[in-house]
């Protein structure tokens, strides 16, 4: 009975984040494919939660259950009865997945077992494994305990890494607050839901833009990658930025493609949930508006206009930086640091020295470790063996991976992070990761699975 | 790239995973299991990688580098075979090796996924139970907090935590956060800035 119990309480906690999120991408663009407001949905809808918990608590308001979660179910169920109905965008014919046709020796079935069994690994471990990571030990999970407890935010000023976004803790604290108790498994909750958020979102994106065989060989690609699934099973915050940040940037050039402005909007909303999750999610907006403004100058003379661009630049940055202004009025007044002093400059002397151990350090995290599989490898044969450029997709994609490299490589050999760069390279590499399995997807799709094509014809 | 096409592809470079194996003295299905253990050592910063027994030269990614050169080779040969190589054909054989080796890591990474599973997992089906089995660092701070709040239930008690001069690395480093999360409510981190005598309220389970 307390298992069924729990199972409902953990459906709620899941559900209405997912609801409330689906109805809100809704009403900032009505036409959105369904894939994105269903990949999307819990992201958003927990973002909302934590951030409408975070005002309460700025405020000093009680943080209880009635108080957080009925004027949410307000807005939610207002939302869905005002709904404006939007075109429903079904898949072409060919690209839908039909299973009774797939047989034994469809590579659909294999990849599909393979994915299954992968994320079964992730809630099994997410499930039954209490928290024991240090990060969640040290401040995620231990800042959401204290607020639990204390049930203010009185004592935020005192936590570990107080200028840290609160997105995750103050998550965790929710899911705990719903159930009545502190659980240390229950928090593990959210985790695995975002790494299968940002696996439907992947797949999603690239089935309406790539072949049906390319989509499915881009979502092998990205579970086979070792590291963003074991962080699917732990309590810690770089899947979700991978989200928030990846779904920014694949909006943007959906926008752009499709010249929907209201696209930017729920970019910009995801891009205001990276700036919820972690300190780097402010710096990445700026990569995203500029990687925006790429494409924009990249369109033929006649459909460029200055006045359009800087409307939907204002349009995306409204919301990050509506999160940042409320972060930085909270660590005012709590007399936090607006970045934890973590962006100290560092000597240009040396600056050398610690960019050629920044390479080294980058080399080996690519290639040696089993972190990634084949992606690293396979994005550089790409570059190096195929006119990737001449996609623009590839291109777009490819820019936004340079342009992250070239963030984290300032950050950490011109500022005092390069102290944590052994420890914390990877994980940063994971925030940007899901970008190099869709330029992997798009290789194979152009010059693999064409390429089949075109000799079959030429041979016909 | 139709189905048949995908196995032979898998055909060849199953073999080279195989004679590779064969060549560094291990057999087929010791291969596996010893990978699954090199492979899949998890950290939340980076996995790590282990040489492989017999031949401690040998890392993980050099391994599969073998599989795959030879599997090219082999590969690129039979295409050639068959018709004129051309650099198309190169590229198509590059991506299509590199996936291979993909999924043959796959394949070893959910045997060590599974076996890092219970290896901290226990399962009783009998019992209907699922338990998990802490490392020795968490299993110390998880009992020893543990023990604190149902002793010292509903008394005022005075907390500290003294892990010694020397708690720098792990793993005492690691129990003292371990300790400072499981023990709270108990302030032992000065997170309410009061003296450290607390009363601890049971905390229901």
């Amino acid at each position: 009975m307390e298992l069924v119990l729990k199972l409902m309480i953990l459906g709620f906690c899941v559900g209405f984040p997912c609801f409330l999120g689906y109805t809100v991408v809704r009403a900032i663009c009505p036409h959105i494919r369904s894939a994105w407001s269903a990949g999307l949905s819990f992201c958003v809808g927990s973002g909302l939660i934590t951030f409408w918990i975070f005002v309460l608590g700025m405020l000093k308001a009680p943080l209880t259950i009635a108080v957080i979660n009925w004027p949410l179910l307000a807005l939610a169920a207002m939302l869905f009865i005002l709904r404006r109905p939007g075109r429903v965008v079904a898949l072409e014919h060919n690209k839908r997945v039909r299973f009774c046709k797939l047989n034994m020796l469809d590579f659909r079935i294999w990849i599909s077992g393979a994915v299954f069994l992968t994320l079964l690994f992730v809630v099994i471990e997410a499930g039954a494994l209490q928290t024991y990571v240090w990060d969640s030990l040290s401040y995620i999970a231990f800042n959401a305990k204290v607020i639990f407890f204390e049930r203010s935010f009185q004592y935020n000023a005192n936590l570990p890494h107080p200028s840290s976004p609160m997105g995750i803790p103050l998550l965790q604290f929710w899911f705990n607050l719903n159930l009545g108790y502190w659980s240390e498994y229950f928090i593990q909750a959210p985790f695995p839901i975002y790494f299968i958020s940002l696996l439907w979102v992947v797949w999603s994106f690239l089935k309406e833009h790539v072949s049906d065989r390319a989509a499915w060989i881009g979502i092998f690609l990205l579970i086979a990658a070792n590291l963003p699934v074991y962080h699917a099973a732990i309590g810690y915050m770089d899947v979700a930025l991978s989200l928030c940040l990846c779904s920014s940037i694949l909006l943007v050039f959906e926008a752009v493609e499709k010249r929907d402005d209201r696209l930017f909007g729920v970019a910009g909303l995801c891009a205001g949930l990276g700036v919820w999750t972690k300190l780097e999610g402010a710096a990445f907006v700026l990569i995203v508006a500029v990687l925006y403004a790429v494409l924009e100058c990249g369109l033929k003379k006649e459909r460029f206009k200055l006045r359009s661009m800087l409307k939907r630049l204002v349009f995306f940055g409204a919301i990050p930086v509506l999160v940042f202004a409320v972060q930085w009025v909270y660590k005012k007044d709590l007399g936090l640091l607006l970045f934890a002093g973590r962006f100290g400059l560092l000597g240009f002397g040396e600056a050398m020295f610690r960019l050629k151990l920044f390479v080294l350090k980058a080399t080996e995290s690519m290639f040696l470790p089993l972190n990634w599989n084949v992606n690293w490898l396979m994005w550089v044969a790409g570059l190096m063996l195929t006119p990737f450029y001449k996609n623009k997709l590839s291109a777009y994609l490819c820019l936004g991976i340079f342009f992250f490299w070239a963030a984290w490589s300032g950050c950490f050999v011109l500022t005092n992070n390069f102290q944590f760069m052994n420890a914390v390279l990877s994980r940063a590499i994971l925030q940007f990761f899901p970008l190099v399995v869709l330029m992997n997807a798009i290789c194979f799709d152009q010059f693999v699975f064409h390429e089949q094509k075109k000799t079959k014809d030429n041979a016909g | 790239m139709s189905m048949m096409k995908a196995i032979h592809h898998g055909v060849i470079y199953l073999f080279a995973f195989l004679t590779v194996g064969w060549i560094l003295g291990y057999s087929p299905i010791e291969t596996g299991k010893i990978l699954a253990v090199s492979c899949y050592d998890p950290g939340a910063n980076h996995f790590k990688s282990h040489p492989l027994p017999l031949n401690q030269w040998i890392r993980p990614a050099l391994f599969f580098s073998f599989i795959y050169g030879f599997g090219i080779l082999i590969s690129c040969g039979i295409e050639n075979s068959k018709r004129p190589f051309t650099f198309e054909a190169f590229r198509k054989n590059i991506f299509i090796g590199l996936l291979c080796i993909g999924t043959l890591l796959v394949m070893v990474q959910l045997k060590g996924h599974a076996m890092f599973l219970a290896r901290y997992i226990q399962v009783s089906v009998r019992q209907g139970i699922i338990r998990e089995r802490l490392g020795q660092s968490l299993d110390f701070a998880v009992t020893l907090a543990d023990h604190v709040h149902r002793r010292y239930s509903g008394q005022p008690v005075t907390v500290g935590v003294d892990m010694g001069p020397d708690c720098g690395e792990d793993p005492c480093f690691y129990i003292e956060r371990a300790l400072k999360y499981y023990l709270y409510p108990i302030d032992t981190g000065d997170i309410r800035g009061e003296a450290a005598v607390e009363t601890l309220k049971p905390l229901s389970r």
